[in-house]
């Protein structure tokens, strides 16, 4: 281990390379944070250009058959709006929670769910809901997307807390569980 | 019996990973107490692990083939319809088989490496074998425990699910292997860097024993690349090969340090220069290679739908990239100052100094993209964000500086080691940059008249006019000695050098592939139809006639098929069947493009869909010559072939006497 | 390309689930193609890897390149439609980042890396040859050549 290749003029050189050394140093350190960091967070994580802004306005056939959902029906009271459609593999795993929600929310009914069928065919939409079960609540159509587009839909499912005043104000992307639903809910709340 | 198979393969890893340790103790103790005797168990151990993982990458491809569905990662990613050959591939169909497969590549090189250097390089062995050994710890930890292959299932499923359709094509058969045989093999630059910074001796022998293994590595990950860039291409059904992906980024980014200290370590080895550099390039690559399985493996750059992601596998992924990367780059801090050269840069035109600059387009480049790539996690982290750096970032940035690259490629090679001036390089470029004019002119013909491009042409017109011209010096001064034929003494000049003719050789695929890249991207059209049984359109040359659609029944899948029937001219040249398959066991859908590949470039198609009334919707795209991409990849590998053959055992550099310090033991 | 591996390891099944059936699009032939074709390129398809909207053979692609030509039809600029879709799905949507704030770094960087990189190497070059330590052997043009194939250092 010896260092036969020591040059004699070496001393006078150590000073200049302690600055390279400390950049290295200091790049590799942060980085190693910056990818910890990373690994922490939720990977779902996707901010809404829409949260703290208006509810875009629609005017949708409704699924059961006759009638229009619209915006002018949302205001008013606070709505939760779930974007869903048959092809969407977990939205099955997510049906049951918005059946037990749609339940829970329809006894004092101070919010209200909505849910919107998002680019599918009705007769497919009306096939899951045979197979898995109605909702308890009305569901809009929007076979050609243009309300997911203004919603800011990115992949299914997702789903939109609205307050009285026809606000958004937050959005959860992927299945809703309760207690994330229940996290929502009381955010409505508070901000009446 | 086939539970117990793989409970074998299990016990081998495990095995493995005692002997691994074993290994980085017993060479450890063996070179601080200079008993021969732990260098012996040390090898030994090593050879032993190739064995081991071998058998254990055995018991899982046996399960495959085997339909055991007892084992859970067969029941994951085969089921029996699946075909014979893709149950042998299935190995590395998810991520579990993957890192096995990266593990076996490490024990094959460290038992390759043991075996050769051993006798060459008795000095540095120890630190060698323990570093390839510490590795080896790294992945066997996390195949035993975050990631088994191994697991069985109680109780076994009849009938297992799917492998990725993705995967189930020639093309991915090799792709992922060959780029791990790339990604591992940076392994061996990496240990041996290792093992002179801890010796504190850097000469040049560290970097003769190995170039070959940088030079190996390099074309494993090139023909990795490109056949990942194939397979894109042909079955993504988008026309293009490279999207700058997160994904494909990693797998850039060691190409491109790799590729700075395949050139710069010919500086260390004739002139005794840029040591630490070089050390600094070693580490950097083999730590790219392990952030290229990092960032796939962890879920951290993946898109918004990443919802599959193992925190624990992350964490350990880290903390192991870290380990090795503080490790490295912290031996190199603590040596750096030891390594210094005594050996001099002579002149600002030379050899050396191109070849610094050649480092710095293509570390700036490697920077780029991972900055880029990185950006929006760091945007993340700190601002709550989410953005998007794509393509158009990568191409504004990174594209330059690689045309840059294209014209160091002119004048390098040329310039003399050492000293040179500029009339002498007016005198030796004067050729090449008529040459390069011409090629601007011919562009600029042909309509291009973005600078970029232009730029790029005039390059290749300049590399090759200058390879041409230095080869043609180079064979007429043998053959006015030796009065040989010219096409002998062009032969007989290529073998004498068989390194720089190798060169030369890659150089020359790398201007095919940047013309391919070009002309395919410049002159590429592009059309979206809806059309109807019997209705034709056109485009480049041809005209299509819809035939219609169809029904297709493949082995565990189902497509939907157009026939297109194909003119040129008036001459009727084929049927092409695009596909839109669906693999109903894993309700995944796939295309496949139909692809008529000729001299001028290929006619794509991809089929859409089905829009009633016997309708469909078609995407035909024109792509010219870019079937050079591909060509210029085999030149390439045929250049780098011709280089490997030539071996060069250790021989002093003309300047560094006292470095020859692999004397055999005492 | 490799893409593959992101897809496959983590999203495939899920984007696979949501790119469902891709729609009827694109009229033959019409002069507002090219426009639009630039802006899809602009524009990244929300639900795929990295992949552009006009690249996209998703369905949700495939509504996102009928809008931009309606909008292309009904006469709005490129920077509207851009900013029509910003507003929907914020700056994730667009292929290239803005040029302006912290975003200045990414675009700085390339290009003053490379100057700052080449400033240090002419310095190191002109410094290390204020002291040579050896003069160079002189060459001849004449035998330069074979003398440099003589000593393998071509």
């Amino acid at each position: 281990m010896t260092n036969v290749n020591e040059a004699p003029a070496k001393s006078a050189q150590h000073g200049r390379s302690w600055w390279w050394k400390a950049t290295l140093l200091g790049v590799l350190v942060g980085l190693l944070v910056l990818f910890a960091y990373g690994l922490k967070r939720d990977p779902s994580f996707m901010p809404s250009a829409l949260v703290g802004r208006t509810l875009p306005t629609f005017e949708l056939a409704s699924l059961d058959g006759d009638g229009t959902i619209r915006t002018a029906d949302i205001v008013g009271k606070p709505h939760v709006i779930n974007f869903w459609a048959s092809w969407c593999s977990a939205c099955r795993a997510e049906h049951k929670v918005l059946v037990e929600l749609g339940q829970i929310l329809g006894r004092d009914d101070k919010i209200r769910i909505i849910g919107i069928n998002y680019q599918d065919r009705q007769a497919d939409a009306e096939r899951f809901l045979k197979e898995f079960g109605a909702f308890p609540y009305p569901s809009a159509l929007d076979p050609n997307a243009r309300t997911g587009v203004d919603f800011g839909v990115f992949g299914l499912p997702e789903t939109f807390f609205v307050d009285a005043n026809g606000t958004v104000r937050a959005r959860h992307i992927g299945p809703l569980t309760i207690p994330d639903a229940e996290k929502y809910i009381r955010l409505l709340e508070n901000t009446q | 019996m086939s539970g117990s198979f793989i409970e074998l393969g299990m016990v081998a890893t495990a095995l493995s990973l005692v002997l691994a340790i074993v290994c980085i103790a017993a060479s450890i103790y063996g070179a601080s107490t200079q008993q021969p005797v732990f260098n012996q168990v040390a090898r030994q151990a090593l050879i032993a692990n190739f064995v081991l993982v071998t058998l254990s990458g055995f018991t899982v491809v046996w399960s495959f083939v085997q339909n055991d569905f007892s084992v859970a990662y067969v029941a994951e990613n085969s089921n029996t319809r699946l075909p014979l050959i893709y149950r042998l591939t299935a190995l590395w169909g998810a991520h579990e088989g993957s890192l096995l497969l990266w593990l076996w590549f490490l024990t094959l090189y460290s038992a390759l490496v043991v075996l050769i250097h051993w006798k060459t390089h008795p000095r540095s062995m120890p630190y060698v074998m323990a570093t390839l050994a510490a590795v080896q710890v790294g992945f066997q930890v996390l195949i035993l425990f975050l990631s088994s292959p191994f697991t069985e299932l109680i109780p076994a499923p009849a009938e297992g699910r799917e492998l990725n359709p993705l995967l189930q094509d020639p093309g991915l058969i090799i792709h992922p292997p060959m780029l791990y045989l790339g990604y591992v093999g940076f392994v061996v630059p990496f240990a041996f860097a290792v093992a002179a910074l801890i010796r504190g001796n850097a000469g040049a022998e560290w970097v003769v024993a190995t170039r070959r293994w940088t030079l190996f590595a390099w074309l494993a990950l090139t023909s990795g690349i490109m056949l990942g860039g194939y397979w894109a291409y042909y079955e993504l059904g988008w026309g293009g090969y490279w999207a700058w992906d997160p994904v494909e980024n990693a797998s850039l980014m060691p190409w491109l340090t790799g590729t700075a200290l395949l050139h710069s370590i010919m500086a260390q080895e004739n002139r005794n220069l840029f040591r630490s550099w070089n050390a600094f390039l070693a580490i950097t690559t083999f730590a790219l290679s392990l952030l290229g399985t990092f960032l796939v493996r962890s879920g951290v750059l993946t898109s918004v739908h990443a919802f599959a992601v193992d925190p624990t596998r992350g964490t350990y992924l880290l903390a192991f990239l870290g380990i090795v990367t503080l490790g490295g780059f912290g031996l190199l801090i603590y040596r750096a100052d030891t390594l210094r050269s005594n050996a001099r840069l002579d002149g600002s035109l030379s050899r050396e100094s191109t070849l610094l600059f050649n480092n710095l387009f293509l570390v700036v480049a490697a920077a780029t993209v991972f900055l880029g790539t990185l950006y929006p996690l760091v945007v993340e982290v700190m601002a709550d964000e989410r953005i998007t750096v794509a393509a158009p970032y990568f191409n504004k940035t990174v594209l330059p500086i690689m045309v840059a690259v294209v014209w160091l490629m002119a004048i390098g090679p040329v310039v003399p080691w050492r000293k040179s001036n500029l009339t002498r390089l007016r005198k030796l470029m004067a050729g090449p940059l008529c040459a390069a004019l011409v090629c601007l002119l011919i562009g600029w013909f042909f309509g291009v008249r973005a600078l970029l491009p232009l730029l790029a042409l005039a390059g290749i017109g300049c590399v090759l006019a200058s390879i041409a011209l230095d080869t043609w010096r180079s064979t007429k001064a043998r053959i006015d000695i030796s009065g040989k034929t010219w096409f002998a003494g062009l032969i007989a000049t290529a073998l004498w050098n068989r390194r720089r003719y190798g060169g030369f050789i890659v150089h020359l695929g790398v201007t095919i592939v940047v013309f391919g890249i070009l002309a395919s991207g410049l002159f590429q059209e592009t059309k979206t139809v809806a059309v109807a049984p019997g209705e034709q359109f056109k485009i480049g040359a041809y005209t299509l006639t819809f035939d219609g659609l169809e029904q297709v029944q493949g082995p565990n899948w189902t497509a939907l098929q157009a026939n297109v029937r194909v003119f040129a001219g008036p001459d009727d040249v084929g049927l092409m069947q695009p596909q839109r398959r669906t693999y109903p066991r894993g309700g995944m859908t796939t295309t496949e493009s139909a692809i008529r590949s000729t001299f001028s470039g290929d006619l794509y198609l991809v089929v859409g869909e089905e829009l009633g009334g016997g309708r469909a919707s078609l995407r035909a795209y024109f792509i010219p010559l870019v079937g050079w991409i591909w060509a210029g990849w085999l030149v390439m590998i045929i250049g780098s072939l011709f280089a490997l053959s030539q071996a060069r055992t250790y021989a002093a550099p003309a300047r560094s006497a006292p470095d020859v310090t692999e004397a055999a033991n005492p | 390309m490799i893409r593959a591996f992101a897809t496959s390891f983590a999203v495939w099944m899920l984007t696979a689930s949501m790119m469902c059936a891709a729609l009827a699009e694109f009229k033959l032939e019409d002069p507002i193609e090219p426009r639009v074709k630039t802006i899809a390129q602009q524009l990244r398809c929300p639900v795929c890897q990295g992949e552009t909207v006009y690249d996209s053979h998703s369905a949700v692609a495939t509504q996102l390149k009928n809008l931009i030509r309606e909008q292309v039809a009904a006469g709005r600029t490129d920077e509207e439609i851009r900013a029509f879709f910003v507003s929907r799905y914020g700056d994730f949507i667009l292929m290239e980042p803005h040029a302006r704030g912290a975003n200045l770094l990414i675009w700085a960087f390339p290009a003053s890396a490379l100057l700052l990189g080449a400033l240090a190497l002419l310095l190191l070059l002109r410094r290390r040859r204020a002291h040579p330590t050896i003069t160079t052997a002189k060459v001849s043009d004449t035998n330069d050549l074979l003398r440099r194939i003589e000593r393998l250092e071509l």
